[in-house]
């Protein structure tokens, strides 16, 4: 009997011990992954306007940028606002019509920016959807107020995502970790009326 | 030893059925996704909830519509496609709200809101059990696309345990204008 | 080697996990249920003259057909028809908020349901048909101010049917405090 209960608490203890050492090793190797994680990325890309970028999603050109006093669409800036205005070319690669282009862009050196406008420019009015495989002449605009002090030179990011065709919850296809993909630096020009 | 090996047996054998049963299973999409009926164009094509007969296709380059008295172009780089189709809904009040063009590459074209205020645009009209109602899809797409076309159709986009209708659109019969007036009678 | 109280409680906790499942789901299912039974219109029971539902009593004002010519002058083409139903309620006790999420929808015996018109539609078509008078409201707008305790009220909604459904309509009415349980008035137009 004796001899028994030792034995059985030996085998419990290594249970112990072992289950224990996953657990360790769980832990070692969730701390190891996010300490990889925060480690400087690779370098963004310069990219010159005008070439395009494959931002997954989306292929973007920037063409220019300007700052405007008329929205697109034909009607004035409110006082004490000022229209930065954007000129881009964005062709929808994904198998969907889609209306998710909004994070496709980040304003590197405007402080604070508001959430963008976008307007087609061949209809001179706001954009919707846009259709698969149809590149579009776009702008994009930012109010900011008049006060607020702009770099000579935009920097725009463009932020990419990659496709997935099963996703981790549903299974389901979808665009997913977004990160930088390329650095844009576009002369601010200064103009009357709707920008160039 | 023959227990741990019987054991080790069955626990492979366990894990290959398991392996099998997870990859046969269709996934969560399919599972809550829209219940399909698919049809021809020259049919009344009918699902549980909704019907609809597809009466005309045009293409054209150019269309033209006056919402609220300001008359409005609207030009692009494909082709747009007219839709003229008579729905009818078999049980409750509805709307169609969702309507797609799947083109010859399998990409999904969904109704252009380009064409918001055009007249007698079908996701503004409500369907009542009985009544057959006309009315119109607008849709974009690229020229290349229009060779093989399906007509997609449901109460909502990505419906969910819901009907959608295929219509497969017949190419030979679609008519082709350079630019198209859309009036309150019609095309 | 487990003792005898080892084994039990290993034989206890099995057998009660299929029990414990079984509980979970009934659990979750009886939530779900309960949604679904507000929601719906489950036990439809013939309205009864003197009857109180959602604490007043109810009768059918007015049926109206429109579209045949034969009452009016407007007609509507191929099979269209607007029905027109006056509900008349006098309250029987504080209504309170036991009119909140009204339902009035017309059915026929093979179940296909109409919803009323939305106001705007309604209110353009009641000048339409009555130039002078003013609009009754409908069952959404009455519900917001209900009549006082022994007042009664008029509400009136409209609805898009095809002629053929119409000589078979009942008119269904029901409220978020009374669902499952509706009551139906038969129209009986002709």
């Amino acid at each position: 009997m004796n001899q028994s209960a030792i034995s059985k608490a030996n085998k419990a203890l290594y249970t112990r011990i072992i289950a224990g050492l996953g657990g360790l090793l769980a832990g070692a190797l969730s701390l190891g992954l996010s300490i990889y994680e925060t480690r400087t990325g690779t370098e963004v890309a310069q990219v010159k306007p005008g070439k395009p970028v494959d931002a997954g999603q989306w292929m973007v050109t920037l063409n220019s940028s300007g700052i405007a006093t008329e929205t697109p669409d034909g009607r004035r800036v409110p006082d004490g606002k000022k229209a930065l205005t954007l000129d881009l070319t964005l062709e929808n690669m994904t198998a969907e019509s889609s209306n998710l282009y909004r994070d496709a862009l980040k304003l590197e050196n405007v402080a604070n920016p508001p959430v963008p406008q976008f307007y087609l420019v061949r209809d001179s009015d706001l954009l919707w959807d846009l259709q698969p495989m149809m590149p579009e002449k776009v702008k994009v605009v930012w109010q900011l107020p008049a006060t607020q002090a702009l770099p000579k030179a935009l920097s725009v990011v463009i932020v990419g995502t990659t496709y997935k065709p099963k996703d981790n919850l549903y299974a389901a296809p979808g665009w997913f970790n977004p990160s930088d993909v390329a650095r844009i630096s576009l002369p601010l020009s200064v103009s009357q009326g709707a920008g160039p | 030893m023959i227990r741990l090996l019987l054991s080790l047996l069955f626990g492979g054998v366990t894990a290959l059925l398991l392996a099998f049963l997870q990859s046969t299973t269709p996934s969560y999409a399919i599972l809550t996704g829209p219940i399909e009926t698919a049809g021809l164009q020259k049919d009344t094509v009918s699902s549980r909830t909704f019907s609809v007969k597809v009466a005309k296709v045009l293409r054209t380059k150019t269309i033209a519509f006056a919402p609220y008295g300001k008359s409005i172009e609207r030009q692009t780089e494909g082709v747009w496609l007219i839709v003229s189709v008579e729905l009818q809904s078999n049980y409750d009040t509805m709307t169609i709200q969702a309507a797609a063009i799947e083109g010859a590459s399998g990409r999904l074209y969904r109704q252009s809101h380009r064409a918001d205020g055009a007249p007698r645009l079908m996701p503004s009209k409500d369907l009542q059990p009985g009544l057959p109602t006309t009315g119109i899809f607008i849709f974009e797409l690229p020229e290349g696309e229009t060779s093989d076309m399906t007509l997609v159709l449901s109460r909502q986009p990505s419906p969910q345990l819901d009907s959608e209708i295929r219509v497969k659109l017949d190419g030979a019969s679609v008519e082709t204008r350079d630019r198209v007036e859309i009036g309150a009678n019609g095309v | 080697m487990a003792s005898r109280r080892e084994r039990r409680f290993w034989w206890a906790s099995l057998a009660s996990l299929p029990v414990l499942l079984a509980a979970n789901y009934a659990i979750d299912a009886w939530r779900n249920a309960e949604d679904y039974v507000g929601r719906n219109e489950l036990r439809v029971s013939g309205s009864v003259d003197g009857q109180t539902y959602a604490k007043a009593s109810w009768t059918l004002n007015q049926a109206r057909l429109i579209g045949d010519g034969r009452d009016g002058k407007i007609t509507f083409p191929g099979q269209m028809r607007l029905v027109v139903v006056r509900l008349a309620a006098k309250a029987e006790d504080d209504v309170g908020q036991s009119w909140t999420q009204c339902s009035l929808t017309l059915t026929d015996p093979k179940g296909r349901r109409w919803q009323p018109l939305n106001f705007i539609l309604s209110n353009d078509l009641s000048r339409d048909l009555d130039p002078k008078a003013t609009p009754i409201d409908g069952c959404d707008a009455i519900s917001r101010q209900p009549p006082a305790k022994g007042a009664s009220t008029i509400m009136e909604e409209k609805f898009v049917v095809p002629a053929d459904a119409v000589p078979s309509l009942s008119a269904q009415l029901s409220f978020a405090s009374t669902r499952p349980d509706a009551i139906s008035f038969p129209l009986r137009l002709n």
